[in-house]
């Protein structure tokens, strides 16, 4: 008859399969102990000096409290217990043992998160609970971040790296970054643009959205390379908890965004202007309606390198189930013969392949050793992460780039229209010039031949310690 | 003659034909528009040419862009004087954005005015900038701002502690961008004073600018059209500076610098320069003033506002004359105002003035009573020097 396989990864499931076992030894424990002590001393086993025969008997029945389990590993040898079964309860009982030493910190840390508590707090004591309890979790991202409002907006630039260090930036560095980075772009673009006479309207009109798009890949290659910026700019409220919100500087952030974000308009402006107010006398995009309807398709257009930073960056890692979710119906009708542009390609396998491949190199990482380092943890993923952007970039080139002048041009006519600002005959002239003409399909695969602006790198990887 | 180069002759050719009536009707609308103090102008400009051209030059070349005041041209003299090396005893640096239409020699016979209203003015050193020559600058007001603060980086890199930033028109909303700028990423110390920037877009542009303003796209095809014909290029000198002479009359007139010292400085930029980038440029910035949006004008002043609201370490003359021709003061008043007090600035951070019996060309009239504005300017120059400068964010980040 069968037997039920043995659970090893449990403290239960330890004691009942060794309870088994020496019930079937049909001895007692003194004499169980007599056989550990004696192979011990015949160092027969490397396992460290065993605990009594009373301590395994008392474990065995659930009495005692593990301080150092590594004593009782020459009973499960004497047990029958073979290298990979002794491998596993060693795993099992360091797990349990670390989950013990870690519960009071961790309830020191999570007190502060106990509303009725904390909000019962005087402020100062608040501030100490979570300056405790946010060390804890390194994430920016946290609703209650590990950094005060005044280190999230002016930095640590004391941190390892110095003041260089682009990870010990606040989000005024970032943004003032971000801004020089944008405006060398922008004016490479408008060089360009000036170049070109204003009689010659075919070109201008393509240096215009190829302008768009090459802006756009900017903005998301910078996104890319600094991860914290994002991570930043779209942080959840803050409570407070830990120090007031620095106004001067909220205020800097706020005045630095808005001209960061006019930047990051401009070839939409320029492409506005050539190519859906083509002709038109004046300056019509920059009346109040037009500028309107240029911000909120800009937000509309420039919001889609944070779906792409959503669905395909963020959504790959962690479980990665938001990109494969995204990706369902591409991924499946890849092979098909499809009557669209490609919609799948090796990048997106390959994205999904070495995530996986990642989080099973940690997961044996862990089962091999449960105290193994959290450094060596990140490490792998850290270099997961340098992989994964060159798949990133081909990603967006493909999904999202190629439609991107494409929507710029849909979306601000639409919107023109609606504002009253193109009337119904114009509206569908724009149409059928920009998306079924020869020279509008041009148009929407404008793009640079060669990028126009470098990423100033992240700083990188800090080296880790030697295990 | 390759066939692409021979395409490009025929192109530019055929506009430059089509540009032609474009051309005659506006060279006709300049003349029938001249008065008598246009004419008065364009003569004492002609006549100041065919002089001999004095030797020392009052501005010396710093950077590209750049030019640094002779201090014995602030102190009254017309060529190096020994007193001159006495009185620098500042630190300070005064920069003078110009306005539409001007020259680097444009602000010199104003300011030899303010220093002698106020002989404390002679300390600091006054720095001129020049308008970007670029075509890219003139593609909009954001465009012509990126371009004037990379002229300006050279000076700034070396100026970091505090600076006076004085700016004529649109070099006055140039001056309250850049002011706001430095004293909020940097805490810098930053005195300004800002006059007759255009707040809101007249509702008829003036009809200078309008024509000045209307040469561009001939302009724009006439240089390709002089590169492709060399043979063309002493005629098309001299036409382009036969322009550039009557649209600097024009606006020696408007802006009242009508003075034989004022002429002579024109004369002498134009004896200096090649008159057919000079020309360009004239029309280039003529056309974005015509183009500039009000839209833009209210994002430039909310921005500015924005930024003096919480920087401390700014203080802001804003002033116009009461006879400017080119603006409609009370609408930028009245938009300055609102914008003081939506953004909350303080009283003691910011001025606004109106001067009596003054055009657009304030500090620019040699027959203006320059007091006030002596007085204006060296307060500015009294807050820039009056105190460590604030905490920059990153000084901050850095003693945290």
């Amino acid at each position: 008859m069968a037997t039920a396989p043995e659970d090893l990864t449990t403290l239960d499931g330890i004691r009942e399969a060794f309870l088994a076992r020496f019930q079937a030894a049909g001895i007692g424990y003194h004499t169980l102990g007599e056989q550990v002590l004696r192979k011990y001393f015949s160092a027969e086993s490397q396992h460290a000096r065993p605990a009594s025969a009373m301590t395994f008997r008392n474990f065995l029945q659930e009495r005692t409290t593990l301080r150092d389990p590594t004593g009782l590993l020459l009973y499960f040898e004497a047990l029958g217990a073979n290298d990979d079964e002794l491998r596993r309860i060693r795993g099992t009982l360091q797990q349990d043992i670390d989950r013990k030493l870690a519960t009071p910190a961790q309830d020191v840390s999570l007190r502060a998160f106990r509303d009725t508590e904390l909000e019962d707090m005087p402020y100062s004591r608040a501030l100490a609970e979570c300056e405790a309890a946010t060390r804890f979790e390194q994430s920016v991202a946290a609703p209650i971040a590990s950094l005060s409002p005044t280190q999230y907006l002016i930095g640590t630039p004391n941190g390892p790296g110095g003041p260089d260090d682009s990870r010990n930036w606040g989000l005024l560095q970032h943004v003032q970054s971000l801004l020089e980075y944008l405006e060398s772009v922008e004016l490479k673009l408008q060089d360009d643009f000036a170049a070109v006479s204003a009689g010659d309207g075919k070109k201008r009109k393509w240096l215009a959205a190829a302008g768009v798009r090459e802006m756009a890949l900017a903005y998301v290659s910078y996104l890319l390379e600094h991860p914290e910026l994002a991570e930043q700019l779209l942080s959840y409220r803050r409570y407070l908890l830990q120090g007031p919100m620095p106004d001067r500087e909220r205020r800097l952030a706020l005045a630095m965004m808005q001209r960061m974000v006019r930047c990051l308009y401009h070839p939409y402006e320029r492409f506005a202007q050539v190519i859906v107010f083509e002709g038109a006398k004046g300056e019509p995009h920059r009346t109040p309606d037009a500028e309107i309807a240029i911000e909120v398709v800009g937000n509309r257009l420039f919001g889609v390198g944070l779906t792409f930073l959503i669905t395909t960056v963020l959504g790959s890692s962690g479980t990665g189930a938001f990109f494969v979710a995204s990706q369902l119906a591409r991924r499946e009708f890849s092979g098909e013969p499809l009557l669209g542009p490609p919609v799948w390609s090796e990048s997106h396998e390959a994205l999904i392949r070495t995530h996986d491949a990642a989080l099973a190199q940690v997961n044996a990482m862990v089962e091999a050793n449960a105290r193994v380092r959290y450094g060596d943890i990140k490490a792998v993923f850290e270099r997961q992460d340098a992989l994964a952007k060159q798949h990133h970039y081909a990603i967006f080139e493909q999904d999202f780039a190629a439609t991107l002048v494409r929507d710029a041009g849909t979306w601000l006519a639409t919107e023109l229209h609606h504002r009253g600002l193109l009337s119904d005959s114009a509206l569908a002239k724009f149409f059928k010039d920009f998306l079924i003409s020869a020279e509008g399909k041009r148009l929407q695969q404008a793009k640079y031949a060669q990028r126009q602006f470098e990423v100033r790198q992240r700083a990188p990887l800090r080296p880790t310690r030697a295990v | 003659m390759s066939f692409p180069g021979l395409r490009e002759w025929v192109l530019v050719g055929w506009r430059q034909t089509v540009l032609l009536p474009r051309m005659y009707l506006l060279i006709g609308w300049l003349f029938i528009r001249q008065r008598a103090p246009h004419r008065r102008a364009i003569a004492a400009l002609f006549k100041a040419l065919r002089a001999p051209a004095a030797s020392a030059s009052p501005l010396r070349a710093l950077e590209p862009g750049l030019y640094e005041v002779e201090p014995w041209f602030l102190l009254g003299h017309d060529a190096p004087h020994s007193e001159a090396n006495e009185t620098r005893s500042d630190t300070l640096t005064v920069v003078h954005l110009l306005g539409t239409g001007e020259n680097i020699y444009s602000p010199l016979v104003g300011l030899r005015q303010l220093c002698r209203a106020d002989e404390r003015l002679c300390a600091p050193r006054h720095v001129i900038v020049d308008t970007p020559h670029d075509a890219a600058g003139y593609l909009g007001p954001q465009e012509f701002a990126t371009r004037l603060r990379r002229v300006l980086a050279p000076l700034l890199a070396r100026e970091s502690e505090r600076l006076v930033i004085v700016g004529l028109s649109r070099g006055a909303m140039a001056s309250l961008d850049l002011g706001a700028e430095l004293a909020s990423t940097q805490g810098m110390r930053v005195g300004v004073l800002a006059m007759a920037p255009p707040m809101t877009r007249p509702k008829r542009p003036p009809h200078s600018v309008l024509n000045i303003g209307g040469f561009e796209p001939i302009m724009e095809n006439f240089m390709p059209y002089l590169a492709l014909n060399p043979w063309l290029l002493p005629m098309g000198r001299w036409i382009t500076r036969d322009l550039y002479v009557r649209f600097s009359g024009f606006i020696l007139a408007e802006l009242r610098m009508v003075s034989d010292a004022s002429v002579a400085m024109f004369a002498r930029y134009i004896q200096a320069i090649d008159p057919t980038l000079a020309c360009l440029r004239s029309v280039r910035e003529f056309a974005l003033l015509g183009r500039v949006s009000d839209a833009e004008l209210r994002h430039a002043v909310s921005m500015a506002m924005q930024r003096f609201s919480f920087s401390d370490s700014a203080h802001v003359t804003v002033c116009w004359g009461d006879q400017d021709a080119w603006l409609e003061i009370g609408p930028c008043r009245e938009r300055l105002e609102s914008m003081i007090a939506r953004h909350a600035v303080p009283s003691e951070r910011i001025e606004v003035h109106t001067l009596k019996g003054v055009s657009h060309g304030v500090s620019r009239e040699p027959a203006q009573d320059y007091t006030q504005l002596a007085a204006w300017l060296y307060r500015a120059c009294e807050h820039a020097r009056g105190g460590p400068r604030a905490r920059s964010y990153s000084s901050k980040a850095e003693s945290a």
